[in-house]
C-alpha cells in the first residue's frame, strides 16, 4: 500500500498523461546468469563450483522506436566471468520489426556467424495481476511458455508503447522490462531506460553472415547437441531465443 | 492490486450487432471524473479459459479503441492504465460485431484515498523473513506439508489448499529456493512428506528470493521457501561383481557409495588374478574418492590434474599378478560448501610371480657375441595410503587449502638369474648366476597448504603455497653371485660374491612458493613468482660379508658409504601476458640457482656444485574464424647433472653392468617447441587436429659405454650436442551423415637422433655412434552405430620405420609394420548382448629376430540382464586364440635383443554383476 502511494502520489494525473507514454528510447538490460545452477549437480560440478563465481553479470542494450529495435551486448563485469559461460551473445545483433511481426539476427552459431530471419516467435503469455516496478516503471506481470515447456516470467510496462522486449521476446502490450527463465537459470531486468540523446540511427538490420531460417537450423543443432545432455538443451535455447 | 482492481470489477450490458464473418470488437475508455476519453489505455482480449492474452490494442486520443478479427467465443476484457485502476469484465463474443459501450476508469490516487479511509488497515510491516523450524510442530506421520502449514500460527490453509500467510495470499511455494513445478502452490505442498521439511520460511521481500536463486526475477508476493533437510538427499549405490572360470582364474569386486546431503561414504575391495589390479577411472570417480583436483588458470582455462597411483594398469609385463584392494573415503562439505573435506585410506597387495627369458646379440668391434639369460622372481607388494584435503574458503577474497598425503609400503622380491655368454667362435665368454632376495619399506608423508588471495581489484591476485615433504627407505637385501669369466674358451678367472647390504635413505624437502599477479591493464596482466627449496638427504649403505661363524657381519669397505647431500634452489621469475579476443600471447623466465653439497661422510671427503638454469617460456594463441586456433609454444630448461649422474654410489648388483660417475657433467640446455592446429565444425560433426612438436638438446646427458672381453660393460654419463626429436600428429574427423558413418584418419611421423660413445675391444678410443631413427605412418579409422542396437569400429594402422646406426650397420633396419583394432557390440534378441575386441599386430620379417611377429588377440563375451537392470551375467573368454605373447624386440649401437616374459594368455570367465542403489546413481563424467 505504501507502495501504491510511491507510484501514484508524485504525477498529477490529468497534467502528465500525454508525456508519459514512451515510444522511443534506450533500456539497459542486467543480464544475470547462475552459474551454479546451470552445471547441475554431477561430481565434476561439484569440483567446480567453488571455483567459479556463483552468478555472472553482462549488460546488454535494447534500442527502440516505434515498432522497429536493436538488441546488444554493451559489456560484463570481468569479476564475475565463468569459462563456462555461454558468450555467443556478444557477437549477436537482434534487429526486430514489431509491426512486420519478423526478426533479423546476426548470431555466431558454433564459430560461424549466421543471418537468422523468420517471424517473431509467437508467444502464448498468460495474464496475473501481479506488478512491480522495474527502472522506474510500473510493470504487470505475465507468464509465456517457450519452446513448448519453457517458462518465462515477463514483467512489462504499458507506459512503454512498443510491444517488444530483450532478444526477440514480444507480444505484450507494452515493453518487457524484465524476464526470468528459471530453466536457464537467468533473468534479464532493465536498469535504466534513456529517452534523450538516444542515436536511433542504430536501428538498421545486420548484414553479416550466411542466410537462414531458424527453422532450417534447428534440426541440425539439435542433431549436434544431441549428446551433450542438460548443457546442449540450453545451448539450444539460447540460439533461438 | 488484484484486492484493489477486484472491487471496481463492472459488469455491463453489452450492445451487439450482427455482421458477417469477421467480429470486431469495439468501444471506448474513459475517466470517471472528468468524463474524458482516456488516451493509450491498453484493451486486452484474454481467453476465459486459461487467462492466454488472445489479442490487444491501445486507444486513441479521444479514448476509442477497436479488435478486428476476433473469433467467436468466451473472453475476459482487461483494461489498464498506468495511473487508472484495473477494469475487468467477462464478454461473451458471438459471431456479431460487439460494440463495449464505455468504460470508466477510476484514477488511483483517488482509489487509494479511499480504501485507506474505507478499510482503515494498518500497513502491513514489510521486511524480515519468519522462519518456522518444521519439527516443533507435530504432525502425523506421512502427513504432507499443507498438513505442517496448517499447524503454523500466522498460515491458514483453506479447503481448496489456498494458502494464506499473515493476512496475504501466498503466491508462490519455494523448494530450497527453487520454484516447484511450475505456479501452483498447491503441488509442492500436496506432494511433499512434511518430515523432509527442516524449515519453512516466509518472506516478501525480493532481494530475499535473489538471494536464494541468484536470480531477480522480481517476487514481490508472500511466498513460503521449504527448506529440506539434508538427509531428504540421502542414498546409495554399488555393485558387487564375482567372477570365475571355476578352476583358475577369479576376479570379485564389491563397491558402494553412501550418501547424505553433501556427505559421501565409500567403500571398495576387489580380489582378482586377471589383471584388475585397482578400480577404473570411472569406478575411481564413484567408490575411490577420486583424485582429481581442478584449478581455474589465469588466461580463463581449466587445468584437471590427477593424481593416480602409478600401477593402476596391468601392462602384461610382471607375470601374472594375483592383488586383493581395499579402500575407504569420506568427503563432506561444511557452512554452505565455505568448508569441505576429503580423505580416505587404500590398501592393496600384490604378488606377482615372474618369468623371462632373453637372448641377446653384443658386437664389439668387428666380432659379436651372444649372450642368452634367465631369470625368475616373485614379487610382494603392500601399499597403504591415507590422503586428507581440507578446504577453507575464508571469504570472498581469501581461501586455504591443506593437502596430506602418507605412503606405507613394504616390498619383498626375490629372483634367480643366470646368463651365459658365447663369443662368434661359439667359445664360452662367461658364466653367471645370481641370487638375491630384498625387502624394502617405504614411508613418506606430503603435506601442502596453499593460500590464495585476491585483491579488491580485478585480477589482482596472490598466491602462496607451502610444501613439506618426508620420505624413507629402508632397505635390506641379500645377494650371492657366482661369475666365471674365459678367454679363448678357458676359464681364465671367476669371483663368487656373497654379501647382505642395508641402504637407507632419508629425504627431507621444503619448498615455498609465492606467486603475485598485477593487471596492468585489462588485457595485460605481470607475474612475479618467487620458489625456494630445500632439500636434505642422507643415504647410508652398509654392505657384510660371511665372517668365520657364516654371519653376514664383516663390514665390505669399498662397498659401505654414508652420504649427506644438501640441495638450495632459489628460482625468481617473471612473465607478462597479453589477453586480447583474437589472441594470447606470453613470454617469460625464470632463473633457477641451484647449490648442491655432497658430503661423503665416510671417507670425510665433500664437495659442491653449483649451477644456474634458465627456463625461458613463451607462447602464442591465435583465434581463428569457426571454431579453429592456432597455438604456438616454446619453452628451453636448463637441466643440472643429478648427485647421481655426479658421483653415484657403488653398486655391485648387476656386476656386468656398473655405472660410474663423472664430476665433469655439465648441464644441458633443451629446447621445446609445439604448433598445433585444430578446427571443428559442429554443424558439419567433422574437425582437424594436427601438431607438430620438437625438441633439442645442448649438452645432452647420453651414456659412455665400455665394454671388455669379459662382457662387462661400466658406464657413465657424458655431455654431447645433437640430440634431437620432432613429431608430427594429425587427424581429421568427419562424418557421412546419410549412413551415418564416422571416418578418421591421419599421417603420422617422427623422427629422434640420439648419440651415444661406446668402446669394445680392440678399440681402445670410445667412437661416437649416433642412432637415427624415423617412422612415417597412416592411421584410419571407420565406426558406426545405432543406440541400443550395434557399435561397430575398426581402425587399421600402418607404418614404415627406419632404424639407422652410425658405427654398428647390424644394428640398422628398416621394416613395415601395422595393426587393426576392432570393436564390436551387438545388442542381440532376448536382450542378450556380445562384444568382441580383435587386436592384429604385425611386423615385417627380420632374419635376426626369429620369433613369430604376427599376433592376433581376440577377446569376446556375451552378456545378459536379469531382472532388469539389478544384475547382469557375461560370459567372456580372453585370447580366444591363445596367441598372446610376451614378446619384445629391440637393438641399438652396440646390441639387439629379444625378450619373452610370461603373461596372462588364454581363460574364460563367467560373471555376476549386482548393482544396486537408493535414489542415486553413479555418475559418469559431466
Amino acid at each position: 500500500m505504501k507502495y501504491l502511494l510511491l507510484i501514484a502520489l508524485p504525477f498529477s494525473v490529468q497534467s502528465l498523461q500525454a508525456q508519459v507514454f514512451v515510444d522511443k528510447g534506450l533500456i539497459e538490460y542486467t543480464v544475470v546468469v547462475n552459474n551454479h545452477k546451470a552445471m547441475g549437480e554431477s561430481s565434476w560440478a561439484e569440483m567446480f563450483k567453488d571455483k567459479i563465481p556463483k552468478l555472472t553479470t553482462s549488460y546488454y542494450q535494447l534500442t527502440f522506436n516505434d515498432d522497429k529495435s536493436i538488441y546488444v551486448f554493451d559489456r560484463k563485469d570481468d569479476k564475475t566471468k565463468s569459462p563456462f559461460g555461454n558468450d555467443n551473445g556478444e557477437e549477436s545483433i537482434w534487429y526486430n520489426d514489431y509491426a512486420q511481426e519478423s526478426f533479423i539476427q546476426q548470431k555466431p552459431i558454433f564459430g560461424n556467424t549466421y543471418l537468422l530471419v523468420d517471424s517473431l516467435l509467437p508467444i502464448d503469455w498468460k495474464m496475473t495481476n501481479e506488478s512491480r516496478v522495474i527502472a522506474g516503471f510500473h510493470c504487470r506481470k505475465a507468464v509465456g511458455v517457450l519452446f513448448d515447456s519453457v517458462y518465462v516470467f515477463a514483467f512489462y510496462s504499458e507506459e512503454i508503447t512498443v510491444s517488444g522486449g530483450p532478444m526477440g521476446l514480444h507480444g505484450l502490450p507494452g515493453m518487457i522490462l524484465g524476464i526470468t527463465i528459471p530453466r536457464m537459470f537467468s533473468s534479464w531486468v532493465a536498469n535504466k531506460v534513456e529517452i534523450n540523446g538516444v542515436n536511433y540511427n542504430k536501428i538498421t538490420a545486420p548484414t553479416r553472415g550466411k542466410k537462414k531460417k531458424p527453422g532450417d537450423m534447428e534440426a541440425t543443432i539439435i542433431d549436434a547437441t544431441k549428446d551433450w545432455g542438460n548443457y546442449g538443451q540450453q545451448v539450444v535455447w539460447n540460439m533461438f531465443l | 492490486m488484484s484486492k484493489l482492481s477486484a472491487i471496481f470489477i463492472l459488469a455491463l450490458c453489452l450492445c451487439t450487432k450482427v455482421q458477417s464473418q469477421t467480429i470486431t470488437v469495439s468501444g471506448s475508455v474513459e475517466d470517471t471524473l472528468n468524463k474524458k476519453g482516456i488516451h493509450n489505455s491498453v484493451i486486452a482480449l484474454l481467453l476465459a479459459k486459461d487467462s492466454v492474452l488472445y489479442k490487444f490494442t491501445r486507444t486513441d486520443v479521444t479514448g476509442r479503441y477497436s479488435i478486428k478479427n476476433v473469433k467467436a467465443g468466451t473472453y475476459i476484457i482487461l483494461t489498464t492504465h498506468p495511473y487508472f485502476a484495473d477494469v475487468v469484465l467477462a464478454l461473451d463474443v458471438k459471431e456479431t460485431s460487439t460494440v463495449i459501450p464505455n468504460i470508466a476508469l477510476t484514477s488511483k490516487s483517488k482509489l487509494l484515498e479511499e480504501v485507506i479511509i474505507k478499510s482503515g488497515s494498518p500497513i502491513k510491516i514489510k521486511g524480515d523473513t519468519t522462519v518456522y523450524t518444521a519439527d516443533s510442530f507435530k504432525v502425523r506421520a506421512g502427513a504432507n506439508v499443507e498438513e505442517l502449514l496448517k499447524k503454523l500460527p500466522g498460515i491458514q490453509v483453506d479447503k481448496d489448499g489456498k494458502i494464506t500467510a499473515m493476512g496475504e495470499q501466498v503466491k508462490k511455494v519455494l523448494v530450497d529456493g527453487e520454484e516447484f513445478f511450475g505456479d501452483d502452490p498447491g503441488i509442492a505442498t500436496k506432494n511433499l512428506r512434511a518430515d523432509i521439511v527442516k524449515e519453512v520460511e516466509v518472506f516478501d521481500k525480493k532481494s530475499d528470493q535473489a538471494v536464494f536463486t541468484g536470480i531477480d526475477d522480481g517476487i514481490k508476493d508472500k511466498t513460503i521457501n521449504l527448506k529440506l533437510k539434508d538427509n531428504a538427499k540421502k542414498g546409495y549405490f554399488g555393485k558387487a561383481e564375482a567372477g570365475t572360470d571355476f578352476n583358475n582364474y577369479y576376479n570379485n569386486s564389491v563397491m558402494a557409495n553412501a550418501f547424505k546431503g553433501k556427505r559421501k561414504l565409500a567403500a571398495y575391495g576387489i580380489m582378482s588374478n586377471t589383471g584388475q589390479t585397482n578400480l577404473d577411472w570411472k569406478d575411481n570417480q564413484n567408490y575411490g574418492g577420486d583424485n582429481s583436483s581442478m584449478e581455474m588458470m589465469d588466461g580463463g582455462g581449466i587445468m584437471i590434474t590427477n593424481e593416480g597411483d602409478g600401477d593402476s594398469y596391468y601392462n602384461g609385463r610382471g607375470g601374472i599378478p594375483q592383488n586383493w584392494n581395499g579402500g575407504f573415503h569420506y568427503s563432506n562439505k561444511f557452512n554452505n560448501g565455505k568448508q569441505s573435506l576429503n580423505s580416505g585410506y587404500k590398501i592393496s597387495k600384490v604378488n606377482s610371480p615372474s618369468g623371462e627369458r632373453n637372448f641377446t646379440t653384443n658386437f664389439t668391434g668387428d666380432s659379436s657375441f651372444n649372450s642368452n639369460s634367465v631369470s625368475e622372481g616373485f614379487t610382494s607388494k603392500l601399499k597403504q595410503s591415507i590422503n586428507l584435503t581440507f578446504e577453507i574458503n575464508i571469504d570472498s577474497s581469501n581461501s586455504l587449502k591443506f593437502t596430506s598425503r602418507g605412503n606405507l609400503n613394504n616390498t619383498q622380491t626375490n629372483s634367480n638369474f643366470s646368463q651365459e655368454s658365447i663369443s662368434d667362435k661359439f667359445l664360452l665368454i662367461n658364466n653367471i648366476t645370481r641370487r638375491s632376495n630384498s625387502e624394502v619399506d617405504n614411508s613418506s608423508i606430503n603435506n601442502n597448504l596453499l593460500w590464495k588471495h585476491k585483491f579488491k581489484k580485478p585480477a589482482r591476485t596472490l598466491t602462496a603455497n607451502i610444501s613439506y615433504n618426508i620420505s624413507s627407505s629402508n632397505n635390506e637385501s641379500f645377494l650371492y653371485s657366482k661369475n666365471d669369466y674365459y678367454l679363448n674358451g678357458i676359464p681364465n678367472n671367476n669371483d663368487t660374491t656373497d654379501q647382505k647390504s642395508l641402504r637407507d635413505n632419508k629425504t627431507n624437502t621444503l619448498t615455498g612458493n609465492i606467486t603475485y599477479t598485477e593487471p596492468l591493464s585489462k588485457e595485460l596482466f605481470l607475474s612475479f613468482t618467487y620458489l625456494y627449496s630445500i632439500t636434505s638427504n642422507e643415504n647410508d649403505r652398509f654392505s657384510y660379508s660371511k665372517d668365520i661363524n657364516a654371519k653376514y657381519t664383516a663390514k665390505i669397505d669399498s662397498l659401505s658409504n654414508s652420504f649427506l647431500f644438501r640441495q638450495v634452489n632459489n628460482r625468481p621469475g617473471v612473465s607478462l601476458r597479453l589477453v586480447k579476443k583474437k589472441y594470447n600471447f606470453s613470454i617469460g623466465s625464470s632463473v633457477a640457482f641451484s647449490h648442491f653439497e655432497q658430503d661423503n661422510r665416510s671417507q670425510n671427503i665433500s664437495r659442491t656444485y653449483d649451477f644456474t638454469n634458465f627456463f625461458p617460456t613463451a607462447s602464442l594463441y591465435i583465434k581463428l574464424k569457426g571454431y579453429a586456433g592456432i597455438r604456438l609454444n616454446y619453452n628451453g630448461s636448463t637441466t643440472a647433472p643429478t648427485l647421481d649422474q655426479l658421483q653415484p654410489i657403488v653398486d655391485n648388483t648387476d656386476q656386468l653392468n656398473q655405472y660410474i660417475g663423472n664430476p665433469d657433467l655439465n648441464q644441458s640446455f633443451t629446447h621445446n617447441v609445439n604448433l598445433n592446429y585444430n578446427f571443428y565444425n559442429v554443424l558439419k560433426e567433422r574437425g582437424l587436429w594436427a601438431g607438430l612438436y620438437g625438441n633439442l638438446t645442448q649438452q645432452a646427458f647420453v651414456n659412455e659405454r665400455s665394454i671388455d672381453g669379459f662382457a662387462k660393460t661400466t658406464y657413465r654419463t657424458v655431455n654431447a650436442d645433437g640430440n634431437y626429436y620432432f613429431g608430427l600428429y594429425s587427424n581429421y574427423d568427419f562424418k557421412i551423415k546419410k549412413p551415418n558413418i564416422r571416418i578418421s584418419f591421419g599421417p603420422n611421423a617422427n623422427i629422434s637422433r640420439n648419440i651415444s660413445f661406446l668402446k669394445t675391444p680392440p678399440s681402445t678410443a670410445f667412437q661416437k655412434a649416433v642412432n637415427t631413427n624415423s617412422s612415417y605412418g597412416l592411421r584410419f579409422g571407420i565406426r558406426k552405430e545405432k543406440e541400443n542396437k550395434y557399435e561397430i569400429s575398426i581402425n587399421p594402422e600402418i607404418s614404415r620405420v627406419y632404424a639407422k646406426n652410425s658405427i654398428n650397420p647390424d644394428a640398422s633396419a628398416n621394416y613395415w609394420q601395422g595393426s587393426i583394432n576392432s570393436n564390436i557390440k551387438v545388442t542381440l534378441p532376448l536382450k542378450f548382448r556380445i562384444e568382441s575386441e580383435v587386436n592384429f599386430t604385425a611386423k615385417e620379417v627380420d632374419p635376426r629376430f626369429p620369433a613369430k611377429n604376427k599376433f592376433t588377440i581376440w577377446n569376446a563375451s556375451l552378456k545378459r540382464n536379469i531382472f532388469k537392470e539389478v544384475l547382469e551375467a557375461s560370459l567372456s573368454v580372453n585370447d580366444i586364440l591363445n596367441e598372446r605373447r610376451g614378446y619384445d624386440r629391440s637393438f641399438n649401437e652396440y646390441r639387439y635383443s629379444e625378450t619373452f616374459y610370461n603373461t596372462l594368455k588364454r581363460f574364460w570367465m563367467l560373471t555376476l554383476t549386482w548393482n544396486f542403489s537408493k535414489n542415486g546413481k553413479p555418475t559418469s563424467g559431466f
